[in-house]
């Protein structure tokens, strides 16, 4: 040996990988350079290893082509007029009983119906405003439940493009920065990071378990990787089909609720059944973390009641409910911390 | 060239997305860029479905790039993609030996890396081939580690394994599976 790695690369496995990979400087790549053009045996393990970096990536390519493929040739729109029809009765059915209530107990502010019903939304109101009327209040808030307003622009999105735009053609080191952690205020429905609101609330994104044992890593090291997102895909068949209602379960100090997705608006509603991620609201209400999942097949009651929420990190909460787990990323600190404060 | 702020604001969502491993972004990608890559694909000898696989393709490239830190592009993402698409398209006509007049590679966007430029399409082939028979979960570990680039910490906790040791230990041995496969197809090069 003449050269200064002073052995043969052949049997070193990392400096083989790095050099397929790419991943070594100019100078440390033109040491390997040198020494295999001396070195038939050092010249043939590192074509083995340049041969397999080539297969893996081809493999990969393809695997993402075809779900590429797979995901263009899904059908865009899911027929709307089957879930329009069903949330319009629920509100009606929802709305119905609050006006019944009150009208029969005597405490609302509205009167009998005569003639036909007043406009929905003069009714909720009327309801709203009664205080002695707990019942009516609760059914008032579920009809005026709130349509979630859109996401804003991401901050310094402009900037990280700007960013991207003059980074510098160095080679890749071994740790690359390609391992970002999410940025806290974008796209939350595209990362399941939270997207916190001027209300105090936030939305996140649940990602759902398929393959067992992969959301527990992926909550362990705080993140979630492409090929798991690969395996955690949502399976709603998975998910008893019931009449479009709200259903609330109380678990702990969480209170868990579910809604169907068409009550979201449109861009939200896309977004959750493209990424295939369950669209959450979390709430704060005094002790109680409300949080409300926009699901295309409703759970079934008992099964809502039997769900459990679990704070595995402090920005980060697996829901097990229908036998999924959903893992969700919270505003740092309101994971475990805010559990432990309980 | 920054391009509008506009632009600059959707590519940097965009990237974010891929960044995170999210593939919806490709989604949104191919509708944005089937137009105008269709419209020079079928200028030049191509078909529909052509165009939608050549897009494709560079979609697949720009998520690579950008997933192993290599994209280093201050265009717009339609520009860089519409550029590779270009390239592509004209390799695999001059690959057909088909004539093209009135454009000319542009070797700057080339994305051919020394990788693809040094190990031949056949063997390549060939150890794909061997990985989809060589099964779980050598064929998930060798992913980790060449597609998606994982590290050895990180590969051990996505597949449940003790240390970095035990997947150095394992994927050794998972090589040395796989080029057994390897052998029994490759020509020997003496």
């Amino acid at each position: 040996m003449t050269d200064d790695i002073g052995t043969h690369i052949a049997s070193d496995e990392e400096l083989l990988s790095k050099y397929a990979l790419g991943r070594l400087l100019g100078s440390e790549q033109e040491k390997v350079d040198r020494h295999t053009a001396g070195c038939p045996a050092c010249m043939e393990a590192l074509r083995r290893e340049m041969r397999v970096a080539a297969g893996a990536r081809k493999l990969g390519r393809e695997d993402l082509k075809a779900e590429l493929k797979r995901r263009i040739a899904a059908p865009p729109v899911r027929a709307a007029w089957p879930r329009i029809v069903s949330v319009a009765a629920a509100i009606s059915i929802i709305a119905g009983l609050g006006v019944y209530y009150a009208w029969f107990t005597g405490k609302g502010s509205l009167s009998p119906p005569v003639g036909g019903s007043p406009p929905l939304a003069g009714r909720t109101e009327s309801l709203k405003q009664d205080e002695g009327n707990a019942p009516a209040r609760e059914l008032a808030e579920r009809v005026t439940a709130e349509k979630p307003p859109e996401s804003p622009a991401p901050a310094g999105a402009h900037a990280a493009a700007n960013q991207e735009g003059s980074a510098s053609h160095a080679p890749r080191s071994a740790d690359n920065n390609r391992r970002t952690e999410p940025s806290r205020g974008s796209t939350a429905a595209s990362s399941g990071a939270p997207m916190e609101e001027p209300g105090g609330g936030f939305w996140s994104d649940g990602i759902v378990e398929r393959a067992g044992g992969a959301l527990d890593a992926a909550a362990a090291r705080g993140g979630v990787s492409a090929g798991e997102k690969n395996a955690l895909l949502f399976k709603s068949k998975a998910l008893k089909k019931e009449a479009d209602q709200t259903k609330d379960a109380l678990q702990g100090q969480y209170l868990l609720r579910q809604k169907p997705a068409s009550a979201l608006t449109g861009s939200r509603e896309r977004s959750g059944r493209d990424q295939q991620t369950v669209p959450t609201r979390v709430d704060q209400r005094g002790s109680t973390t409300t949080m409300t999942l926009y699901l295309d097949s409703l759970l079934d009651e008992n099964d809502l009641k039997r769900g459990r929420v679990e704070a595995v990190s402090d920005d980060s909460v697996v829901v097990t409910l229908g036998g999924k787990k959903i893992l969700y990323r919270f505003p740092p600190g309101q994971g475990a911390q805010q559990q432990r404060q309980k | 060239m920054a391009g509008s702020p506009l632009f600059a604001s959707n590519d940097a969502r965009i990237l974010d997305r891929i960044r995170k491993g999210d593939e919806g972004a490709l989604v949104e990608l191919y509708r944005e860029n089937r137009n105008p890559v269709r419209a020079l694909v079928m200028r030049n000898r191509g078909t529909e479905e052509d165009a939608d696989d050549i897009l494709q393709e560079s979609l697949v490239t720009l998520w690579e790039r950008v997933r192993t830190g290599r994209f280093h592009y201050s265009a717009r993402l339609g520009t860089f993609i519409y550029a590779t698409a270009r390239n592509m398209w004209l390799r695999r006509l001059a690959r057909s030996r088909r004539e093209v007049a009135g454009i000319e590679t542009d070797p700057a966007s080339d994305d051919a890396s020394p990788l693809e430029l040094m190990i031949e399409e056949e063997e390549a082939e060939i150890v794909r081939s061997a990985l989809e028979r060589l099964g779980e979960p050598c064929r998930k570990l060798l992913l980790l580690f060449y597609w998606e680039e994982e590290s050895m910490e990180t590969i051990a906790v996505q597949m449940g394994m003790a240390n970095a040791d035990t997947v150095k230990s394992r994927k050794y041995q998972c090589k040395k599976a796989l080029e057994a496969l390897v052998l029994e197809r490759l020509p020997r090069h003496d």
